[in-house]
């Protein structure tokens, strides 16, 4: 008899669950289907904020589809095939954008000249940029050190055990460095690989624990994002994470949204697509940590903390999945 | 020569082989048969020296993990399974919650205390005056000790439940013959709970077998590279499924033949009537239960509570609520969403860990029972696939079945947890049930008595131990599961972990320690619920 | 027509085959006895289900079990471990197989059952504070409880001590008596199955060796093995047969009559030992190197002496 009771209770918690929710989601009528990566997607992700506000301006309903990884999100699109309800993906980052070109369709926005030009990496604008980030070195101001101003500063012994890296193997952070390292010392990138991979005090598979380890204070320099401070400031009040700019460049990655192809909804994916590159670019730096692609945005003022670069560098996928494997052979085999 | 009427041991496995075959057979196999579509990145895969050079790395650092993982428990779970004494339950649960921490906050956890700048430098910097450091982590050691720390647990659970449920009698009599303890624990309990302890490694080993967020961040060297690690670089990195595929099959054929050999265990033939009854601590021993204590306490408990000082101190010491405001802030319809995840996971981890152990227990007694290797291994190896690869074959289901309905993607996450869960929880019974005398049975049938009514009245009741061990370990697993949950509801349903790693993406690292705080909560209070239920032991 | 009937049941095993034909009757009581490996146990078995035969058939009560389920055979099993079941207390054990769903029918059965064993009051113990001959008073009330058409007893005394057995295996007779059910008993102890059996069975290497009623299988014993494995006796060959007799006909008295050819008579026995046992002597003597063991109501007087055997009580074999 407990046993039933117990079941009874465990089935009456569980509906309970399933229909308060099913209650709050209503059944929308559903017009624009957005496939998007997961950080983009929840209350936390910039959804929150983007969706609501694009639904308001412009009385689209969107389906928002939490489909995974940026690579998941292509695949299952891929899958999918024709039958796919997908209309829009959001959040195909430069360094991908191969992967997903035969997928979509072009459109040309009448607001692409808001765009910084050298942002745009597809001609044909199967991928429009909409938000972009730079790599770059993060230290604590607390920390006693001096601060480097070029990648091969790094490698000097004052900074043994200071830095954290990610590895380009399984993470794109990981993969950015590699780029940038190749794109400012050419074939310099193996030696400072090498001494690196000694000097510095880990090389985290991800960078959601190279940059704990980071603010948990086990070493005073992380590979992460210019903008990576804006959030202590926004919201800790704290300004002792800074980013480092270097004179030699930087590397970029631009995420990027297109119309799949054949989609019925064409027009009110094209809506979705100028709303990103107008309303929503605020909200975009707000709470993806991005830099708008449109430069003419006045960013909130913690962004003072997040230096753009004055130099960057662009590369393709096929470059980077070239060097991932050179970095493989030479460094690691 | 088996009689008809012998399987309701059969269909009782029937719908587990059902779930398992939808939501695990068939989406991997799809996934598994992409490696047939490029010949060459096949072959490739098991001629490269270097899939060969990791996998070398793999198998020896699960080997070690596990069994320092075993070894270490063993004189522990020994102890705990001899005596009684205050404190005996909270150890208990508290290495029990510690197992569905995220792998992210144990290495947090883990650097706060053991870390350069950790506490426990800090506190030899304070003794010493500066002069005195010790760099535990970033070296292969470090890999291993985080794998003990989170694996001692299940050792340290699985052989004191086993122990303790069986009875001493020999024990006694080989000291009175005066032997010593340590040799009346080589000769006589070893060989007793050996079949425990082989389980119980392998479940460690395929633990430390696909890590690579420990391995890689802790290890300090590129060259620490598994298995799983090379799958999830040629699966996102490379994007290149063909290959994905080769290493993934490559991976679960050595997987697969771990579990083969370590299915077989021996069968118990005949009934004892004595049973075990634990000695209250006095003198000597009460010394050794808080000398044993005290260390399973420091082992454990100093990462956990690193979490819980983050949740409420910044890295400059300062106490703040601004981590918990985060967490309730954020609300949709008026639910706050940390609110939501929590019954979320409540629902989730409880409906899933319920089932399971209700459904490990038939296949492990069916399986003893009727003699049968391939049942519990069909169920148990989505174990012996790797994350990387069960995230692919869960896209690849949610590619075909999308959850546009709620209710949908509840009940896909909760298939889903159950696949992941049901092969711990079936080999947490399984020596349990191979305990449980056939004689027993057979006396049932000669009164006229099915299958269905001795398995209901006899032999499930007599699992009690292995059964509340089986569903806290599937409840801590269950909590703990991120992809499967992520991969089937298409973000609609959104459990504590998802949360916390949501939370990282945005930096708030305090907000996601807070969180964490109320995973490892729940944990405890639902472990600590179990452990008062009664502590009858099933089987004597 | 017999109530249980075994047809050319066959089993083989690597180390030897079962063949055995028998009937039982109802309401009798069928004692097996033989050495070890001798193939009781596997009897039980085969006729219980748990253990499946190559050939043969097993008939009950007219119907034909061979194949049939354990649990549809209507047979009741004690085993020698009780097998009682640890998770249940000595009610609920009993209850167990019960065909009644009316609980108070069940609890003034229980009772009765507990009475009938000698444990009344038992009804809220726990399974693991029994001593071995109260488990297994439990066991057979247990089996008792269930109806079945009749009880297998797998050694069930074996391990318990001398004086507990002799004490439990009046309780059974007590239960057979009183339940009037078919009862096929196995154990490896002789004065046991003379002092409860109906009729006992003789096996040997998997085979029949012999069956009868205890008077009828110690008195005439059809073959050398059965008598010598029913009781004490001598072996003694003369005249290229095979004879033998028990202790109790040997007449060790110097009698100053008797018909001879009535008589065997031995000259020049040396006696060896002489055991004192109250009710009489047993001595042991030396007969050309033939041991011979007696049993007679007076010690021997001499070192030498003669002694003689009524023809009747010498069995002869070829």
């Amino acid at each position: 008899m407990k046993k039933v009771l117990s079941v009874c209770a465990v089935l009456a918690l569980a509906l309970c669950c399933v229909f308060a929710q099913a209650v709050s989601e209503k059944s929308e009528e559903k017009t624009l289907t957005v496939y998007a990566y997961d950080t983009f997607c929840g209350d936390w992700g910039a959804a929150g904020a983007v969706i609501p506000a694009f639904e308001e301006a412009t009385g689209i309903k969107v389906n928002l589809v939490d489909a995974g990884s940026s690579v998941e999100m292509i695949n299952r699109v891929r899958i999918e095939g024709a039958k796919t309800e997908c209309d829009v993906i959001l959040g195909v980052s430069d360094d991908l954008a191969s992967k997903a070109y035969d997928l979509l369709e072009p459109y040309k926005s009448s607001l692409v000249d808001t765009i910084r030009q050298d942002l745009i990496f597809d001609n044909e604008f199967r991928l429009t940029p909409y938000d972009w980030g730079t790599f770059a070195f993060c230290y604590d101001a607390k920390a006693d050190i001096e601060l480097p101003t070029s990648l091969m500063d790094l490698t000097k012994d004052q900074y043994k055990d200071k830095v954290v890296l990610i590895d380009p193997r399984t993470s794109s952070v990981g993969v950015g460095l590699l780029m940038w390292t190749y794109n400012v010392l050419g074939d310099g990138w193996v030696d400072w690989w090498k001494t690196m991979t000694e000097n510095a005090l880990t090389t985290s598979a991800k960078w959601s624990a190279a940059y704990g380890l980071f603010t948990e204070g086990e070493a005073p320099i992380v590979i992460s994002y210019t903008t990576s401070p804006v959030y202590h400031v926004m919201w800790e009040d704290e300004t002792r994470y800074q980013a480092l700019t270097f004179d030699e460049g930087h590397e970029v990655t631009i995420e990027g949204v297109g119309i799949v192809k054949g989609t019925q909804h064409r027009a009110e994916a094209e809506a979705f697509i100028d709303f990103l590159l107008t309303g929503a670019q605020i909200e975009l730096a707000n709470a993806n940590s991005m830099y708008p692609v449109n430069s003419a945005i006045e960013l909130p003022a913690a962004y003072d903390y997040a230096p753009v670069p004055e130099k960057v560098f662009r590369n393709t996928d096929e470059e980077a999945s070239a060097l991932v494997k050179l970095w493989e052979e030479k460094i690691v085999k | 020569m088996k009689r008809r009427g012998d399987d309701f041991y059969l269909k009782q496995a029937l719908l587990a082989l059902v779930i398992t075959t939808i939501v695990f057979f068939l989406p991997i196999g799809a996934v598994f048969l992409r490696a047939f579509s490029d010949g060459r990145a096949f072959v490739s895969t098991f001629t490269d020296r270097y899939t060969w050079k990791i996998l070398g790395f793999t198998l020896w650092e699960s080997t070690l993990s596990a069994a320092i993982s075993v070894l270490l428990a063993l004189p522990f779970a020994v102890f705990f399974s001899r005596y009684t004494f205050a404190g005996r339950k909270a150890i208990l649960t508290m290495s029990d919650a510690a197992f569905a921490l995220p792998s992210i906050l144990a290495i947090l956890g883990f650097v706060i205390y053991y870390g350069n700048n950790g506490l426990v430098n800090a506190a030899l910097k304070a003794i010493s005056g500066g002069r005195w450091t010790v760099k535990i982590l970033y070296s292969f050691k470090a890999i291993l000790l985080a794998h003990v720390y989170l694996n001692f647990p299940v050792a340290f659970s699985l052989i004191t439940t086993s122990l303790s449920s069986m009875p001493d009698k020999e024990e006694q009599a080989s000291r009175l013959l005066g032997a010593s303890e340590i040799k009346t624990f080589f000769k006589v309990t070893l060989p007793k709970v050996w079949g425990m302890v082989l389980a119980t490694f392998t479940l460690i080993f395929l633990f430390c077998f696909p890590s690579f967020l420990i391995v890689m961040t802790l290890g300090g060297n590129p060259r620490y590279f598994t298995i799983e690690a090379e799958i999830y670089k040629r699966t996102y990195t490379d994007v290149n499924p063909a290959a994905s595929a080769a290493l993934a099959i490559f991976s679960f054929l050595v997987m697969t033949l771990l579990l083969v050999i370590t299915g077989y265990g021996r069968e118990e033939k005949k009934v004892s009537r004595s049973r075990r009854v634990l000695k209250k601590t006095k003198g000597n021993s009460k010394i050794k239960a808080i000398v044993l204590s005290t260390l399973i306490f420091l082992f454990m408990a100093p990462p956990l509570l690193s979490i819980l000082y983050r949740a409420f101190f910044t890295k400059d010491n300062e106490f703040t609520l601004k981590a918990w405001k985060s967490i309730v802030t954020k609300s949709r319809n008026g639910v706050s969403t940390s609110l939501n995840s929590i019954l979320n996971s409540l629902f989730v981890a409880g409906t899933s860990a319920f089932l399971a152990m209700r459904m490990a227990s038939s296949i492990a007694i069916g399986a003893v029972r009727r003699k049968s290797r391939f049942i519990p291994l069909l169920t148990s190896l989505p174990m012996a696939v790797g994350s990387v690869s069960l995230g692919l074959g869960f896209a690849f289901i949610s590619a075909r079945i999308p959850s546009r309905s709620i209710v949908l993607a509840y009940t896909m996450v909760l298939l889903a947890h159950i696949v992941c869960i049901l092969p711990f929880a079936v080999r947490t019974i399984m020596p349990g049930a191979k305990r449980i005398p056939q004689r027993l049975g057979q006396a049932a049938k000669t009164m006229g008595k099915e299958d269905r009514d001795i398995y209901r009245k006899i032999e499930y009741p007599l699992l009690k131990a292995y059964r509340r061990r089986a569903f806290a370990f599937a409840f801590a697993l269950s909590l703990g599961e991120v992809n499967a949950t992520l991969a089937l509801s298409e973000g609609k349903v959104t459990t504590l972990p998802i949360l916390i790693y949501k939370m990282i993406d945005q930096y708030n690292y305090q907000g996601a320690s807070a969180l964490a705080v109320i995973l490892l909560t729940i944990a405890i209070v639902v472990f600590a619920i179990g452990e008062t239920k009664g502590d009858e032991n099933g089987i004597s | 027509m017999a109530y249980l009937e075994c047809r050319n049941l066959r089993r083989n095993y690597d180390a030897f085959n079962l063949e055995l034909n028998l009937d039982m009757q109802k309401g009798e009581l069928l004692s097996i006895i033989g050495p070890s490996g001798s193939g009781k146990s596997t009897l039980l078995s085969l006729i219980s289900g748990i253990e499946s035969v190559d050939s043969g058939s097993i008939i009950l009560d007219g119907v034909d079990i061979t194949d049939m389920a354990i649990q549809k055979r209507s047979i009741g099993m004690v085993f020698q471990d009780f097998s009682l079941f640890p998770s249940m207390n000595v009610a609920q054990n009993i209850q167990y197989g019960m065909k009644t769903r009316d609980q108070g029918a069940k609890d003034k059965r229980t009772a009765e059952l507990l009475s009938l064993v000698g444990l009344s009051g038992y009804e809220s113990r726990k399974v693991f504070e029994l001593s071995g001959g109260e488990a297994q008073r439990i066991a057979l009330a247990r089996a008792v409880a269930a109806e079945p058409q009749m009880l297998l007893l797998d050694e069930p005394l074996s391990a318990l001590d001398a004086p507990l057995r002799k004490k439990l295996r009046t309780v059974i007779r007590h239960i057979h008596d009183n339940t009037g059910i078919t009862m096929l008993y196995v154990t490896h102890d002789r004065e046991e199955a003379f002092a409860i059996s109906d009729r006992i069975l003789v096996m040997r290497g998997g085979h029949m060796e012999a069956i009868g009623t205890p008077e009828d299988l110690y008195n005439n014993p059809p073959t050398l093995f059965a008598a010598t494995f029913t009781g004490e006796g001598s072996v003694l060959e003369q005249y290229s047969k095979t004879l033998f007799f028990r202790p109790e006909s040997i007449i060790l008295d110097n009698v100053e009559s008797y018909d001879a050819s009535q008589y065997l008579k031995l000259c020049g026995c040396e006696v060896q030992s002489v055991e004192y046992a109250g009710n009489g002597y047993g001595v042991k003597l030396d007969y050309k190197g033939t041991i011979i063991t007696a049993f007679t109501a007076k010690r021997p007087a001499q070192k030498a002496v003669d002694l003689m055997v009524k023809w009747d009580d010498i069995r002869q074999f070829d």
